[in-house]
Order: C-alpha cells, then sequence, then structure tokens
C-alpha cells in the first residue's frame, strides 16, 4: 500500500503520535452523571429481540413440536415486552420548535397535512384530482400543488390554503415534470413541463401570467439557488444527461450546461443547492450495471465530482435536502448525513424511503417512509428526527398516514415544512432553568423583615423551543419574613444568538427558603420581534422547571 | 472481564458502564484528538460516542466486538464534532523560523508542519480513516468493523484520503515557493 501513497507515511506516523494520550480529568463526569440520571428503560425492545434471536438460535429445536412451543413461547415473550413497554411508558422526543409548521405531504395521489406537534393528520381530499408534488409559500400560508386530472391526465398548478380553499394558477399542460419551486419573494412560482411536444422551463405569477426561461429536452428537477438568483435545472442532451444553470435576473451571468454523460444514464430526483450556493449535490443513475453515484458540481467553473459511490448496491438513489446546516442525504440504508460523507445516525428500521424535508429552522428532518411493507403494499408515516443531537430529540417520532403505496408502483412522495415565522396560536414550551447568584444586592431591615435590592442572578435556560433557550439575567428585589418565607419582583433578559427576551416577573418562595415559584412575561426582540413569552417556573432557588407558551406579542 | 462489564452494562448496570468508560476514555480521547485536532472537541466527541454507547449498547450482538464499536461510535461523534467547526477552525501553522524542538533537523520540522498543515485541511472522514490506518495501525479488515463498510470500500477510501493528502502535501510546496501568496 506504501508504494502508492504521495506522501511519508513514517512522517505521518510520527505527526499523529504527538497529542495527548490521556483524557483530561473529569473528562467523562457529564457522561457518568447523565447516565446516572437517564437509566436505561427495563425492557429495551431492540436489546430483547436480540436476545431472543440468540437463544433461538442456540435452542436449536429439532422437532416440530419443539419449534412450535419455542414459537409459542417467543410470541408469549413478545406479547409481555410490548405490554411493559406500555406500562413504563415511552419517554417522549422532544417538538419541532414553534417556527415549524405543518407538514404537507403530497403521497398516493393525495395532499395530506400533518401537525409533528399534535400527530394530527388531515386530508385535503380531491377526488378529481391526483396531486404529485408541493412547495410552501414562503410566508407559509399558500401550499402550490402540482396535480393531474384522473380522467385527463392533463396537469396544472394549483394553490392550496390550510382551510381546503383552493385556486387555480396555471395549466393544463401534458405534464409537469418538476416543481413547483417558489421564488424567495413569493412572488413567482416556478416549474418545469411538457407541452405542445416541448420541455420548458416556465415562471408563473400569482395573477396567472406564465414566462418561459428556457427550453430543453427532458427539462425536470427546477432548483433554486440559495440567493434566488439562479435556477437549476436537468435535460438530456444528445450525449447524456445535463444538469442546466440558468440566472433568473438579467445580468452578465449567462446560461451554463455540465455534461454528466461519462458518469451516468439520467439525473435521479432534482439537484440540490448547498447552502453556500457555490455547489449542487445530485444523484446519477446508470442502466448497465445498475447502480447510482453521488454527483457535487461546483457552479463556479461547472467541475463534476463523485463524493460517494459510483454505483452503490443500495436499491435506490439517496434522497437529499438542504438546510441552514448543509445538504441532508439519505439513502436506504437508513444513514442520515449533512454534508456527503457524514454519517448522523444508524438505521432504526427497515424502511423504504422517498423524500426528505428540512425544517424552517433547520434543526429537524422530515421523512416520508414506508414501513412495516407486507406482500402487497407499504403504509406509510412521515418520521421527524432532530439528526445532530442524542437523546430523545434523536429518535424518530412517527406520523401515520392513511396511504398505502402497491408494491407494484414506485415509492414516490413529496414533502414540504411550512415556514412559520408568526404562530398564529400559542405554543405549549417546556422549560429547564439553573441559576447562579452574581450579586446579593443592598441589604436593609424593615421590623422583622429583611428587603434585599438589586439582586443579580444569571441562569441557562433550555426550553423545548430553542428560540426560548439562552442565559437569562434577572435583576430582582426580595422580602424574606421571618419564617424565611419571602416575596420577589423584577425584571429578566433572556439572550440568545438570535434575538431578545425582556420583561418583568413576580414570585414567591415558601417558609424555610424552600419551593420557588415565580411567573413571568417578556416581549421579544431582534429575530423574535412581534412574539410574547409567558412562563411559570418552579425550584429551588438554583434549579427550576416549568412551562410556558410562546405566541403573538400584543 | 471486559465481555464480563459490557454484559452487565448492556443490561443496564450503570456502575458496569462506568467502569467501562473510565477504561476506556484514554483511548477514546486519544483517537479523537487526532481527529478533530482540538482539547475541547475532542473531549465533546469523547462524550457524545459514551452516551451513544450507554444508549445503544443493547443494539450489540456480541460483546467481545466491543471495542470496535466503542471506535465505530467515537468515529462518527469525532466527524460530527469536526464538521460543525470546520468552518471556524484552521489548522494554525507554524511560522518560518519558529523551530518547536531544538534536536529536530530543520527538513524534519518543515516536514512535519506540512504533514500539520496538510492533515488539517482534508475533510474530517479523510482525517478519520487515516487515523485509523496510520495511527491505530487497524488493518482493513478491522477497519471495516469499525466504519461498518466492505473491506473494499474501505481501501477505496483510504486511497482516496491517501491521494488526498498527498495533492494537498503538494499543492501547499507549490504555495510556499509563491513569497507572495499568504496561505
Amino acid at each position: 500500500m506504501n508504494d502508492d501513497l504521495d506522501f511519508d507515511p513514517t512522517a505521518l506516523r510520527s505527526f499523529l503520535e504527538e497529542g495527548p494520550e490521556l483524557a483530561p480529568s473529569g473528562a467523562i463526569d457529564p457522561v457518568l452523571a447523565q447516565v446516572r440520571r437517564q437509566p436505561r428503560r427495563r425492557f429495551a425492545p431492540v436489546g430483547l429481540l436480540v436476545r431472543l434471536r440468540e437463544a433461538g438460535e442456540r435452542l436449536a429445536p429439532t422437532t416440530a413440536a419443539l419449534r412450535l412451543a419455542w414459537i409459542a413461547v417467543l410470541l408469549a415473550l413478545l406479547v409481555l415486552a410490548l405490554l411493559s413497554g406500555a406500562l413504563v411508558g415511552r419517554r417522549q422526543p422532544a417538538l419541532p420548535g414553534a417556527m415549524n409548521g405543518l407538514i404537507a405531504v403530497a403521497v398516493g395521489g393525495d395532499v395530506w397535512l400533518l401537525d409533528p406537534g399534535s400527530e394530527a393528520t388531515t386530508l385535503l381530499a380531491t377526488p378529481d384530482l391526483e396531486e404529485t408534488a408541493l412547495a410552501w409559500s414562503p410566508d407559509g400560508r399558500w401550499i402550490a400543488v402540482a396535480l393531474a386530472e384522473r380522467s385527463s391526465a392533463r396537469s396544472h398548478i394549483d394553490l392550496v390554503r390550510v382551510d381546503g380553499e383552493r385556486r387555480s394558477l396555471t395549466g393544463p399542460y401534458d405534464t409537469i415534470t418538476g416543481g413547483p419551486v417558489w421564488s424567495l419573494d413569493g412572488e413567482l412560482v416556478l416549474f418545469t413541463a411538457r407541452s405542445d411536444n416541448r420541455d420548458v422551463v416556465l415562471s408563473v405569477t400569482l395573477d396567472g401570467s406564465t414566462r418561459e426561461l428556457a427550453s430543453a429536452s427532458g427539462a425536470a428537477g427546477p432548483s433554486l439557488a440559495p440567493d434566488g438568483r439562479m435556477l437549476a435545472f436537468t435535460a438530456v442532451g444528445t450525449a447524456g444527461p445535463e444538469l442546466w444553470i440558468i440566472p433568473l435576473e438579467a445580468g452578465p451571468a449567462a446560461p451554463r450546461s455540465v455534461s454528466l454523460a461519462d458518469i451516468g444514464d439520467a439525473v435521479a430526483g432534482a439537484p440540490t443547492w448547498a447552502p453556500n450556493g457555490l455547489e449542487l449535490v445530485l444523484g446519477v443513475v446508470r442502466d448497465e450495471p445498475g447502480g447510482w453515484a453521488l454527483v457535487r458540481v461546483w457552479v463556479s467553473d461547472g467541475t463534476v465530482e463523485i463524493v460517494d459511490g459510483p454505483w452503490s448496491s443500495d436499491p435506490g438513489p439517496p434522497a437529499l435536502a438542504a438546510g441552514p446546516g448543509g445538504i441532508v442525504l439519505a439513502t436506504s440504508r437508513g444513514d442520515y448525513v449533512v454534508e456527503p460523507g457524514e454519517t448522523l445516525a444508524q438505521p432504526t428500521q427497515s424502511r423504504a424511503l422517498a423524500a426528505m424535508a428540512v425544517s424552517p429552522d433547520g434543526r429537524w428532518l422530515a421523512e416520508l417512509l414506508g414501513v412495516a411493507c407486507g406482500a402487497d403494499a407499504c403504509p406509510v408515516e412521515v418520521a421527524t428526527i432532530r439528526p445532530d443531537t442524542g437523546g430523545a430529540a434523536a429518535e424518530p417520532r412517527a406520523i401515520g398516514v392513511n396511504a398505502r403505496i402497491p408494491n407494484d408502483e414506485p415509492f414516490t412522495g413529496f414533502l414540504s415544512w411550512q415556514p412559520l415565522l408568526y404562530p398564529v396560536d400559542e405554543i405549549a414550551i417546556e422549560i429547564e432553568e439553573t441559576c447562579t447568584t452574581i450579586s446579593d444586592g443592598r441589604e436593609s431591615r424593615a421590623g422583622t423583615i429583611s428587603r434585599h435590592e438589586d439582586v443579580v442572578v444569571s441562569c441557562i435556560d433550555r426550553a423545548s423551543d430553542p428560540r426560548l433557550s439562552g442565559t437569562r439575567t434577572i435583576t430582582f428585589a426580595i422580602e424574606i419574613r421571618p419564617d424565611q418565607s419571602a416575596t420577589l419582583a423584577g425584571s429578566s433578559v433572556l439572550r440568545n444568538d438570535d434575538g431578545e427576551w425582556a420583561g418583568t416577573f413576580s414570585g414567591s418562595v415558601a417558609p424555610g427558603y424552600t419551593t420557588h415559584e415565580v411567573d413571568a412575561t417578556a416581549q421579544g426582540s431582534g429575530a423574535f420581534a412581534g412574539l410574547r413569552y409567558r412562563f411559570h417556573l418552579t425550584g429551588d432557588g438554583d434549579a427550576f422547571s416549568g412551562t410556558g407558551t410562546v405566541g403573538p406579542g400584543d | 472481564m471486559e465481555v464480563d462489564l459490557v454484559e452487565r452494562a448492556r443490561r443496564g448496570d450503570q456502575a458496569a458502564f462506568e467502569e467501562l468508560a473510565r477504561a476506556a476514555q484514554d483511548r477514546l480521547y486519544s483517537v479523537a484528538y487526532r481527529i478533530v485536532r482540538d482539547p475541547d472537541l475532542s473531549q465533546d466527541a469523547m462524550q457524545a460516542a459514551l452516551i451513544a454507547m450507554w444508549r445503544d449498547l443493547p443494539a450489540l450482538r456480541d460483546p467481545s466486538r466491543f471495542e470496535a464499536w466503542s471506535y465505530r461510535l467515537l468515529v462518527r461523534a469525532s466527524i460530527r464534532v469536526a464538521r460543525h467547526e470546520r468552518h471556524e477552525r484552521d489548522v494554525r501553522r507554524i511560522p518560518t523560523g519558529e523551530v518547536a524542538d531544538p534536536w529536530d533537523a530543520p527538513g524534519r520540522i518543515a516536514q512535519r508542519d506540512e504533514i500539520a498543515h496538510a492533515f488539517g485541511r482534508l475533510t474530517p472522514e479523510h482525517r478519520a480513516i487515516l487515523v485509523l490506518r496510520f495511527y491505530l495501525d487497524q488493518s482493513l479488515a478491522t477497519m471495516a468493523v469499525v466504519l461498518g463498510i466492505p473491506e473494499g470500500t474501505v481501501a477505496s477510501r483510504l486511497n482516496h484520503a491517501s491521494r488526498r493528502l498527498g495533492e494537498v502535501l503538494r499543492a501547499t510546496r507549490a504555495a510556499e515557493l509563491e513569497p507572495e501568496r499568504v496561505p
């Protein structure tokens, strides 16, 4: 192996030998503390099933009667395990934050709306239409839906609201081959279509005026650059698949095409822009022998690089989605990847994966899955997961959709997550807080009451909504009575990277200076302008927990 | 002994897990450090790996594979941690004339400096596979178990990482021949 190396392996070995060999003192203490706080569930289903399988392998029953008895024992144990799971209860995964609204799903020819908080599902029933793709508008008010009439198969794009209101935007076309995609300002919907034997890239304004942006054989998969100035789409050139990048605004940039013919025979799905706008990632499939490769294309010079593969033996090309943290990639193996190459989580279940979407706050991933597939069909569910964290948030939270995909049909679908910058209703929040006293303030006495003014406390808040996590500085006055009960009132400012929550609070301390109860209200500023946060905390003075709500401000 | 501890920890025995974690912390930390090249981040990666270990131990079928499995969790955590920090950090280059070890020949210092710089420019995935091969001296078969991929894929990735390191080294040397360019 060393003969092929372009460097001196001894030098690399020597360099790697440098550095610490011992972990810093106390480095694992936080881990051990967490383990003590979170004992593993007694009947972990995975472990139990592994043990059952191992036991079965060891026993190796030889007669039919023994095999039957063993199967009966297994079934009984399985029922017991399920019952115990139900009795012990299941840790509730965290919920997507309040910036994330409903998940719209197009699957099996219908549109479903899912609330990842309550897990409520709504079917927007359209018996004469078959919906194939969709996208939320940037303001979260409309869904652009690509659909076909069941009778004529002619295609349209409609605008649909959460309450079911629907209006036709454009059509008919022979087929809508890609999109819809919204412009960043929400003024245009972009898509590709086949019409009059031509494949075209079109934009349509909200009043229905269309404009042809380009024409290319096999045009499909439009994808808008993060800055909204360029549109990428795929086409079929004379030599093979191509990626096109066209400017959407007048300027010096010219349309550009990149040939992918040397790599494969077709493009799978739409290209996905990296958040930096400098590169795109897309799947390319090859017919003989079959397989797919993940390809990165640099926008500046059209350089093409294979980043995964080539020719994975996986049954299908990866699903791709872009969020602020990078490109997310999932294969049928169930890996989650932020930027190609980094595995974030292992498969959780046997499943087929049709589509993914990143939440508007960039922290969550929704996946459209076919799970527990039977002989004829796969029931469909949408799982939400926060892949960059451990613990409860990393557990997929599945929402069943009452749809089944027949096994003889390709499992395709579309997901889009509603941006919800200003929640219409108040959203419940769970809070944990730990505090340290910075200053005891000025003490004065009035009879038997001891009064401290300008007491300053600094707290770390961890809330179920990331917007309400951060550092809270509290300044208050407290009056302590002889029985060590107290009343207190003051102001607080909660800060994090995105903004501030400033407000007032009041509360009491039970006799013996024991339980603290605090009620507070705060108005947001910065990214949280227009929102109000109200909460109630209970604690011992150092550690608090409680609940609150966030919603539109006054 | 370790197998017994793993077995007990798998059943939820916190004391057994604590003993396992204490025994593993140094080897995990030292490998994490080689991948992420930062003491604090190495600690983060080690802690994340240990928490994943506690969570996922029931799924470990063969306790004798605990060590390879623990490296798998660690590599995954290290890559994740390094990815998050990748755009905010770069490897510090030793300025010309600064001699880290007076007993080293200048050429060797320069070579070490080049390797350090080039290694820091690799993706965390590439750094991880080179650490498994050149720091832990793992065979392709062991690396395949650790990374959970076929041996052939390991060989291909290792080859890719080695080529990339060579390319960066060549680019670094070329850049240093141009005095005006600041790396």
